[in-house]
């Protein structure tokens, strides 16, 4: 569902391979994130850009990945424009830190308002 | 039908089974076709996908109470300016005889008490312009409609 790389910078990038986070994948998401963070104390940045279609059950799970951070902030990017829509709709898109993609939220990681978690 | 719904232009009927992955493979045919008929209206679809997303995964949750079994009926009926879906199935009425009111509380600061959950009519309702429940019998039938029409403010 995800494939897991580290920065030499200690950020953990997760580029979902999914296409849709839905009631029949939710589940499954959360339990990858779990097993993918679990040992990471440092930032988290999902690369969405294979996620065409996410659902009620699949925002959930996104939420529940968010509480998994233990307050940190948890990082998306590419998000398409089905993704988009339901962020937008719950303004669930002021949750969590958008960036347009992956070098743009690395780009960010060097600028200077990061939280030290 | 008022004229102003327009002429259908595709109605077609299927029976799928409640549960996640057959509704997941319903939701992407019903699309495909739709899509194929209506290329260009990419809001609109993205609105009816999600509704029927949720309309359908309700009915294998709290209907059928996510056991997996029985029927969902889906008719879906397109024109020009909407996307309507009828859905009947045999589970459990719902609560009241009436769909949930749902509003958009704000969220909360803190992020360990945001909401997983309760989404799903919070986006029928805001995605749809009309819907309508009736329980008669043994079966519940409800019905949406999205109009998917070009926004004008884009």
């Amino acid at each position: 569902m995800m494939q897991i790389n580290e920065t030499s910078s200690g950020v953990l990038v997760l580029t979902l391979t999914a296409k849709r986070i839905d009631a029949a994948s939710a589940v499954h998401f959360k339990d990858d994130f779990r097993e993918a963070t679990a040992a990471h104390s440092g930032r988290v940045v999902m690369d969405l850009g294979s996620v065409t279609f996410m659902d009620s059950s699949g925002l959930g799970a996104m939420v529940a990945a968010l509480k998994a951070m233990g307050g940190r902030k948890l990082e998306l990017c590419k998000m398409t424009a089905a993704v988009d829509k339901v962020f937008r709709l719950t303004r669930m898109d002021k949750v969590f830190l958008l960036h347009a993609d992956v070098e743009h939220a690395l780009s960010f990681n060097d600028s200077k308002d990061v939280d030290a978690a | 039908m008022p004229s102003s719904f327009g002429a259908p232009r595709l109605h077609f009927e299927e029976t799928i089974n409640a549960d996640p992955i057959s509704v997941r493979d319903a939701i992407l045919e019903i699309m495909r076709r739709i899509q194929h008929e209506f290329p260009a209206q990419s809001e609109g679809i993205v609105s009816t996908e999600i509704v029927l997303a949720e309309v359908l995964n309700n009915i294998a949750e709290h209907s059928y109470q996510d056991s997996n079994l029985g029927d969902i009926i889906v008719s879906v009926l397109c024109t020009d300016v909407m996307i309507s879906f009828e859905t009947r199935d045999y589970g459990l009425p719902m609560p009241g005889l009436t769909p949930p009111e749902t509003e958009l509380e704000a969220l909360p600061v803190g992020a360990e008490d945001l909401p997983e959950g309760g989404f799903g009519w919070f986006f029928i309702r805001s995605l749809s312009s009309h819907m309508e429940y009736l329980r008669t019998g043994s079966q519940n039938i409800f019905c949406v409609q999205i109009p998917t029409a070009p926004e004008t403010d884009n």
